[in-house]
């Protein structure tokens, strides 16, 4: 019998690959197009393109 | 009230990650329910003064420019809402009122000063706010990737003009403006901000 994921397990895991992808456009541009800019945490880094 | 509502969400989302990944999860979730929560209000704005294709023209096109070029952020996110609404209003108004005097000598005066805003934009930009430094070469590559998309907004605005195509070529314009706006803000706060200190 095939261990199958439960569903909140799959859900989370697509939420935060569509975070991710809010992530990597954030990281990759000079900020928020919105009038505030929160701080960013270190960890955005990460998912910059230039190094 | 929308920093609450992502860090409960990213403390559900990663109950089984670090304090790192928690933290980087919380800001991804603010940053995607404020701009979310922007866009329903420039939309809903833009229902109300019955210019919808209006109102989402101007913020596309201020939203591809300032992405890269930056500009003026508010101290709380209150405040960066009151002035997004405030200007918002303020535009569909302008807009309004050029449809009202339209004609072509007013046109092209638009275009002209649309020109000196983007060749602002083109010299100025990128400025860096104080929440996300941006290193050399960010600024350098961002500095390259505003200049091509005011350069194409400019003159795609241009060709819309002389199309007659006025109900998406002036708000261009009006998003040329604001990003020209909000970079000559950030540039008198980062002045003001080195005189407080040299005094």
């Amino acid at each position: 019998m095939k261990n199958k994921k439960p569903i909140s397990t799959q859900m989370k895991s697509g939420i935060k690959k569509g975070l991710s992808v809010a992530l990597k456009a954030n990281a990759n541009s000079s900020g928020c197009y919105i009038i505030y800019q929160p701080k960013v945490p270190k960890a955005l880094d990460k998912f910059k393109g230039i190094k | 009230m929308i920093k609450l509502i992502s860090s409960k969400a990213a403390s559900i989302l990663c109950r089984d990650d670090d304090k790192e990944t928690l933290e980087l999860y919380e800001y991804a979730i603010y940053i995607t329910l404020s701009g979310l929560f922007h866009i329903l209000t420039v939309l809903l704005l833009g229902i109300c003064f019955n210019m919808l294709i209006e109102s989402v023209v101007f913020y596309g096109s201020f939203i591809l420019i300032r992405k890269f070029a930056g500009g003026y952020h508010a101290k709380t996110p209150t405040r960066c809402y009151l002035f997004s609404v405030l200007v918002s209003i303020a535009v569909l108004c302008s807009i309004r009122a050029v449809y009202a005097f339209y004609s072509i000598h007013l046109l092209v005066c638009l275009l002209f000063v649309e020109l000196i805003c983007a060749l602002f934009v083109f010299l100025i930009a990128p400025l860096q706010s104080d929440n996300k430094p941006l290193d050399e070469k960010e600024i350098n590559l961002y500095k390259k990737v505003v200049r091509v998309i005011v350069s194409v907004v400019f003159a795609f605005s241009s060709v819309l003009a002389y199309l007659g195509i006025e109900i998406v070529c002036i708000p261009i314009i009006f998003g040329v403006y604001m990003c020209g706006l909000v970079l000559l803000m950030r540039k008198v706060q980062i002045y003001l901000y080195k005189n407080r200190f040299l005094h």
